[in-house]
């Protein structure tokens, strides 16, 4: 399977992480590690960019679920955006919509937090 | 070696036998003065049989046959005494005196022609196993000519025994035209004698100790064996045997030149002796290492083992490993010698870390030879007054990552040479190697227990699945491929109301054995949930509220419950982020993907997934066929990435919808596969059909 990137900006207080290439059992790990390391440092505002992921497996989006039930308590939020219509379609079916903000673009969901600030 | 001992009996009886035939001669010729003509040729003759006579008794006796060396050179100066002990034992009780005439000189009392003869018998018997010791030794390391000249100066020695005879002259050199061809025969001799003096490969082998006092005592030896030929042999074996003196003088020539070359050999071994016994040791350890690296894999002996050949070898006195710690990271000392482990755990020595922060930076060994008392390293002095200089080499791995530390120290300045530092390399290299190979068996062993319980994993899945179709006035097929690793779906029928066929499918987010145990929880919870409910709403809200709270946090399950009532022929489902249901409708021949809000089981706790859940009815007629999947069939991928997708599938349900439900799986399957084109599936692909009547 393709490789998995995952490169952190920080812009504020928000954090912005972009993902790229295959989020899958395999890599899912990588991804973890990067949240872990925000929430560590206290930074819970993140925006996960999606523009260059390619695909997302289950256990890809059971990182989202992993971290944000205390990233929420801590006043956080992980906004997604900028997904591909395919990603999409997966997190749709599975009603993520319902649950997380999904932005066409990063600077809308960075926006987005500023505007609650 | 095998022997037949009846020839060589008989041999030794032909050695007595002639032996006394010859003696009693002399002594009739002595004291008769007679003088049979031919009997000189006869005599050396007969000699001569006994010589090999007695070379054949004696070839394969234990005795002479030794393979190691201290027990030849022993055996060797046990046979020089004894000839000593005898000719000077029986020169005092006999006092030989010899006629001063030609060569041969003859015997000018009884008591020396006893004499002779007792000589010339001791020469035999004595010289023969001497030389046969000495050639053990030459082939101690044989080449490919030693055979060769050995022959070659055997044929010499023979040739000289029968020029001896036909010129009744003495070996000597000699420029007298006379003497020419004598002179000859011996100058060649000598030539084989001193390539054959050569070959004494053994003295290469032995200690540095051995070295040193073999060497005195070959001083001796040389000056004995030199003196061997005038003391012992001269005119007493000629006057009673051409052929014997002949072999006596010639064999001394070679004990001599074999001796001498012997000495000096040891001679010139000494200054390298040390190093060369070093060098072994070195290699023996190394070898001895290599062994215990392949059969070892218990880390705390290794690492013990490891320091302690590093210790014989370079004779440091202190010496460490430290080795990284997998937990945590960081490096701790695994095996000490002559310290102990908690002295060195507990020390907080600047110097001493900062010559392993070098080691590790450079992953080069690192060595100081002289400690100051005072100065940058004057921290480790202080710590052990005894360490004068230190010494640490890298264990680097595979990759040129450094696993840990080799360190070894020594009580006197400038203590290690470069030898010493290149071992300690070594060690350290054979140290990585080991640790790697334990790591390696370490991983294997967790990987055999992984696949174990993904085999386990996978057969429970399979238990848990329906064995057969249920019985119903509906076609219905089911198809389940699970991949090699990622395994989670799951399906089941139950009929627990009349003209009702209960259908649900799901996908437990994760692999192995945590989504097999999830699978058996959410198969028991919808079994005893649709025992009371038909609604598939009110299932998969009953169940998310079950499962949320003993599911892990990042898992969750997509579940698709549906109620077929045949005899309405109406179909109600809920859709809890699982994959949408095709339905081919016979009269408009088109696939609709039904779809219904609904977000998957676990991702939230109640409210949210209620009001997204939505119940979606549909009435069907006959002919139409249903399609439940999950996203193992629409996410299926080939070589570049693509998906399967739900359009293909649509495509061939309508293509095939006349068909038997069977033909429709078939050519579904056929599809996915021609789709995949070998690729592999990374998720499980569960299939359901049915057919309406």
């Amino acid at each position: 399977m393709s490789g998995f990137e995952v490169r952190r900006h920080d812009n504020g207080d928000v954090s912005i992480l972009h993902l790229k290439g295959f989020l899958d059992a395999h890599t899912a790990p990588q991804f973890e590690h990067a949240l872990q390391e925000l929430v560590s440092e206290n930074r819970v505002k993140i925006v996960v960019s999606m523009s260059d992921l390619d695909y997302i497996s289950s256990a890809g989006l059971g990182v989202f679920m992993g971290f944000i039930e205390e990233i929420r308590e801590k006043d956080g939020d992980i906004k997604l955006s900028s997904m591909s219509e395919k990603v999409f379609k997966v997190f749709d079916l599975l009603g993520f919509p319902s649950l997380y903000e999904i932005f066409d673009d990063e600077s809308v969901a960075l926006a987005r937090f500023n505007e609650t600030n | 070696m095998k022997t037949n001992p009846i020839p060589e009996k008989i041999a030794l009886f032909f050695v007595i036998l002639l032996g006394l035939l010859t003696f009693a001669f002399d002594i009739l010729q002595f004291s008769s003065s007679l003088d049979f003509s031919q009997w000189e040729y006869l005599n050396e003759g007969i000699n001569f049989v006994i010589l090999i006579s007695y070379y054949y008794y004696i070839r394969h006796k234990k005795f002479v046959n030794q393979p190691d060396i201290q027990l030849n050179l022993k055996n060797f100066v046990k046979l020089l005494a004894l000839l000593y002990i005898w000719t000077l034992g029986w020169k005092q009780i006999l006092s030989p005196s010899f006629v001063t005439t030609d060569f041969p000189k003859a015997p000018d009392t009884i008591g020396t022609v006893v004499y002779s003869n007792l000589i010339t018998f001791a020469a035999i018997v004595l010289v023969v196993p001497m030389l046969l010791i000495i050639k053990n030794l030459i082939f101690y390391k044989q080449k490919n000519r030693t055979r060769i000249y050995l022959t070659l100066a055997l044929g010499a020695t023979l040739l000289g025994m029968l020029t001896t005879v036909v010129f009744r002259q003495p070996l000597d050199l000699s420029s007298d035209r006379e003497y020419i061809y004598q002179s000859l025969v011996l100058g060649v001799s000598i030539v084989f004698y001193l390539i054959l003096a050569t070959h004494n490969s053994w003295i290469t082998y032995l200690s540095r100790k051995m070295k040193y006092s073999y060497f005195l005592a070959s001083i001796g030896l040389v000056w004995v064996i030199a003196l061997m030929f005038d003391v012992i042999f001269k005119e007493t074996v000629a006057a009673h045997s051409l052929v014997v003196a002949a072999f006596t003088n010639l064999s001394w020539y070679f004990l001599f030149f074999y001796t001498l070359f012997g000495s000096l050999t040891f001679l010139f071994h000494l200054p390298t002796a040390r190093v060369f016994d070093r060098k072994m040791k070195e290699v023996q350890s190394l070898h001895h290492l290599g062994r215990v690296i392949a059969a070892e894999f218990d880390l705390n002996k290794l690492v013990k083992i490891i320091t302690g050949m590093t210790k014989d070898v370079i004779e440091s006195k202190y010496t460490w490993i430290e080795v990284y710690d997998d937990q945590t990271g960081h490096l701790s000392v695994a095996a000490t010698i002559n310290i102990d482990k908690r002295e060195l755990k507990s020390m907080d020595n600047h110097a001493l870390h900062e010559i392993g922060v070098r080691v590790i930076e450079s992953k080069k060994r690192f060595s100081i030879n002289s400690i100051a008392k005072s100065g940058a390293y004057a921290d480790i002095r202080a710590w052990k007054k005894d360490i004068a200089c230190i010494a640490a080499a890298p264990l680097l791995g595979a990759n040129d990552q450094v696993l840990g530390i080799l360190y070894a120290t020594k009580s006197v300045e400038f203590g290690f040479d470069p030898d010493d530092l290149n071992m300690l390399e070594a060690y350290a290299n054979q140290a990585a190697i080991a640790l790697e190979n334990v790591k390696l068996i370490k991983n294997s062993l967790v990987q055999e227990r992984l696949e174990r319980e993904l085999q386990i994993a996978r057969d429970v899945q399979m238990r848990l699945l329906p064995q057969k179709v249920p019985d119903v006035p509906l076609k219905l097929e089911t198809l389940t491929i699970t991949a090699y690793e990622v395994g989670g779906d799951y399906y089941d029928f139950y009929q627990n109301h009349p003209h009702h066929l209960g259908i649900v499918i799901g996908d437990v987010s994760g692999k192995g054995t945590s989504a097999a145990f999830y699978m058996a929880e959410t198969k028991g919870v919808i079994q005893s949930l649709t025992r009371e409910h038909r609604n598939p709403v009110e299932i998969l809200e009953a169940t998310n509220l079950i499962l949320r709270d003993s599911l892990e946090r990042k898992s969750f399950i997509t579940l698709l419950v549906a109620d077929i009532d045949y005899k309405k022929r109406v179909l109600s489902f809920a859709r809890a982020g699982h994959c949408p249901v095709a339905h081919y409708s016979r009269r408009r021949d088109e696939v609709a993907f039904l779809q219904p809000g609904g977000i998957a089981v676990g991702l939230d706790k109640g409210p949210i997934f209620s009001k997204m859940l939505e119940l979606k009815k549909i009435s069907f007629e006959k002919d139409d066929v249903l399609a439940f999947f999950t996203d193992g069939l629409s996410e299926a991928m080939d070589a570049k990435g693509e998906e399967f997708g739900e359009e293909r599938l649509g495509k061939i349900i309508r293509e095939s919808a006349h068909e038997d439900v069977e033909v429709i799986k078939d050519n579904v399957i056929n599809a996915i596969l021609g789709f995949l084109q070998g690729q592999n599936l990374h998720d499980d692909l569960t299939l359901i059909i049915v057919k309406c009547t």
